[in-house]
């Protein structure tokens, strides 16, 4: 009997290569450890000033009943110089926003108008250095497997809460570039607060200069918004600027903490706004002295209970704003919290 | 001619109680007019004849009399605080209390009259706006993804308007359904 047997040469020359593909497959979806899994964190925050790229980004947000949508092709030169253009809705079809280091021109092409802006907060060294540790120290990052995201294989990592054990936001990071290429934030019941995702993607350093420029096309109006001053934690000399001692919560949810305040001035209206975050979710307190009331334009808001008193409260996508007076104060609360939490805090603010 | 006076407007020229011209007019017709010249006679003498008798009743109280009355008010002490009493009497008191009140009233910062200056309402639109500037802060806050624009239904789209961001200092009232 003879059978046909392959040479010795070459059996195991498949077989490591086949090993070797299990493993690169292997290594790719691995799960770090939750310690792995923190510094893994740490890069995705950072990638966006090292990695360039074009992309193609879908955002939705979701509320109650209600669904807020975009389609944003997205050029990004590193460190930080941005173009996003609208390709979906088609109110906003055409419009795009250049974005250079602190300073944004948003190009309304409907009315033609752009609005220079700037907000020192867009310095990703800045922001992150305030409230990073606020998230290691209140959300433990859970790795939860990988998945294709985009053509690029990605590492996922579940943030949850210390305190409540509720899962509050999911990102996939891409293995390599280690930049976020999807992300998904909850409401307190589970259900999904926002989901975005890269749908194309490819990276880049060859994205040439005129895509981020900012001359301003003929006829357009331009707009200059006030330069906005980073927040302060200095709570005397925004009580000195505003004129009045602002109110604070008593009652906040474990973990967060104030991280800036800032006085403007709306309609001449000395406004103070207080900024609440617990590394990962925000809450904005605005107070005003003046009785200058919250006008919701076309929206109708609803009346809720805040202990004693009654206040007014429209949601829009994710986010939640409820107004009220207390004293001599005219407020207003904004986050993306539960309802019925806002309402809590809303309820412990006492001039 | 036919053009004779009523018997009132000839009473109102014995009275003097005519205008220059009509007076005039009548004068110059009564002087012609046979009638109206008799009428006017009638009317004086009626008026004559009331005149004396209403004189006939009329009686002088006596001398003795009219000096006790005079001397009985002279003798009257005045009551302290009298001219408060008669500000009291209500035909002097309730006019006056309304108009204090009224006067009060216009006077107060409850009244109509006074000048208002309620506070410029702020739109929403700029609380939302600062609030997602604000976040960010947040670490993984995706600084190249856009804010949330136009509401999109579950059984379909719907458009709305653009919000008006903030411009210079001031904030134009927008709609919240589309933010940058």
């Amino acid at each position: 009997m003879s059978c046909a047997r392959p040479s010795s040469g070459r059996a195991p020359a498949a077989l490591i290569a086949v090993a070797a593909c299990l493993a690169l497959a292997t290594a790719a979806f691995a799960s770090p450890s939750e310690e792995d899994a923190a510094g893994l964190l740490r890069a995705s925050i950072d990638a966006s000033r090292s990695v360039s790229y074009i992309g193609q980004l879908e955002t939705i947000r979701f509320s109650a009943n209600k669904a807020n949508a975009t389609i944003v092709r997205i050029e990004h030169r590193a460190p930080d110089r941005t173009r996003r253009w609208y390709l979906a809705p088609e109110s906003l079809y055409g419009d795009y926003i250049i974005t250079r280091s602190t300073t944004t021109w948003q190009f309304d092409t409907r009315r033609e108008r752009v609005t220079m802006s700037s907000n020192p907060l867009l310095d990703v060294s800045l922001a992150a250095g305030n409230t990073l540790e606020l998230l290691y120290a209140n959300y433990r990052a859970v790795p939860s497997g990988g998945e294709i995201v985009a053509g690029r294989p990605t590492t996922s990592l579940v943030l949850i809460n210390k305190y409540t054990g509720e899962r509050v936001a999911r990102v996939w990071i891409d293995s390599q570039t280690k930049l976020v290429l999807r992300k998904e934030t909850f409401h307190a019941d589970g259900s999904i607060a926002t989901s975005s995702r890269f749908e194309e993607l490819r990276y880049t350093e060859k994205i040439p200069d005129d895509i981020f420029s900012t001359n301003v096309p003929d006829g357009y109006t331009q707009v200059t918004e006030a330069e906005r001053e980073a927040p302060t934690l200095d709570l005397e000399s925004v009580t000195r600027e505003a004129g009045f001692k602002p109110a604070s919560p008593a009652d906040l949810p474990e973990g967060f903490a104030l991280v800036g305040s800032s006085v403007e001035t709306v309609n001449g209206v000395k406004t103070v706004h207080l900024t609440y975050s617990d590394g990962l979710r925000t809450l904005s307190l605005f107070e005003n002295a003046a009785g200058a009331e919250a006008d919701f334009g076309l929206e109708k808001p609803r009346e809720i209970a805040l202990g004693d008193d009654r206040g007014k409260l429209v949601e829009h996508g994710s986010t939640t704003l409820i107004s009220w007076k207390e004293k001599q104060l005219t407020l207003m609360l904004v986050g993306d919290l539960s309802r019925a939490e806002l309402a809590r805090i809303a309820a412990s603010v006492i001039p | 001619m036919n053009d004779h006076f009523s018997t009132d407007t000839l009473i109102d020229y014995l009275h003097g109680e005519l205008d220059p011209a009509s007076d005039a007019r009548v004068h110059q017709h009564v002087a012609a007019c046979r009638a109206c010249a008799a009428e006017l006679d009638r009317e004086r003498t009626l008026g004559d004849a009331l005149r004396a008798a209403a004189g006939r009743d009329e009686r002088e109280l006596p001398a003795a009399l009219k000096a006790q009355i005079w001397a009985a008010v002279r003798a009257e002490s005045p009551r302290p605080f009298g001219w408060v009493r008669s500000l009291l009497r209500p035909v002097v008191a309730f006019p006056v209390a309304a108009a204090a009140a009224f006067a009060l009233y216009f006077a107060s910062p409850a009244s109509p009259l006074w000048p208002t200056h309620a506070a410029p309402a702020i739109a929403a639109s700029y609380y939302l706006e600062r609030h997602e500037a604000q976040q960010l802060q947040n670490p993984l806050a995706e600084r190249s993804m856009p804010a949330p624009t136009i509401e999109a239904g579950y059984e379909g789209s719907a458009q709305s308007e653009t919000a008006d961001l903030a411009t210079e200092a001031s904030v134009s009232p927008g709609t919240l359904d589309v933010v940058r």
